[in-house]
């Protein structure tokens, strides 16, 4: 038997870049993100400079759970409610999820790369003059 | 062995969360199995002063210039 999920109120500022936000139950979930972050000086962008195939984390495995071993378990909810008054939530990013209900199984990959490009460094030469 | 668990009452009052961020989860509810992994780089080598980009995109810089 499951428990129910009670929650009275929830407030949530933002849900951005594929998070999503549940309400009931879940066999199975397996969010993925991959995301390259680039912080640039000069805003001058072009689509595809920076294809995934580019940098190795993107191709990494991630390293896998093993040796998983079944437990005869027993659980007794006395009580059918979870109960939450209040939730507040400011942000939801990247693939994450928000559930309010069971969820049985959840699986969740994320990739990140950051880059940090600068124009070239001419600041140096003001510094050895003063 | 056995596990044996017993959920009395559970009360909650507020939950106040600032962010939840890439591969995290919030979850109010029962659940068997989390896995949650997240690879993360930041190198030295990310940081790049200078244009060098790539070549396509110097290519095409040098295209709109001129």
């Amino acid at each position: 038997m499951i428990r129910n999920s009670v929650v009275r109120k929830m407030k949530v500022n933002e849900n951005s870049f594929s998070s999503i936000i549940n309400i009931g139950d879940t066999v199975y979930a397996e969010p993925y993100i991959r995301a390259i972050a680039i912080q640039k000086e000069g805003a001058f962008f072009l689509p595809d400079s920076f294809p995934f195939e580019n940098y190795p984390i993107f191709s990494r495995p991630f390293p896998e759970m093993t040796g998983k071993r079944d437990l005869s378990q027993s659980h007794f909810n006395h009580h059918p409610d979870i109960l939450v008054d209040g939730i507040r939530i400011i942000g939801a990013s990247g693939s994450s999820i928000i559930h309010i209900g069971k969820l049985e199984n959840i699986d969740a990959r994320a990739r990140v790369k950051h880059i940090r490009i600068l124009e070239r460094d001419i600041s140096n030469t003001d510094h050895q003059s003063s | 062995m056995n596990f044996t668990v017993h959920n009395w009452g559970l009360n909650v009052n507020y939950i106040d969360v600032l962010g939840v961020s890439t591969s995290s989860i919030l979850l109010v509810g029962d659940t068997n199995c989390v896995k949650l992994s997240s690879q993360f780089d930041t190198p030295p080598e990310s940081y790049i002063v200078g244009a060098a980009i790539s070549d396509e995109t110097l290519q095409d810089r040098s295209e709109k210039q001129t």
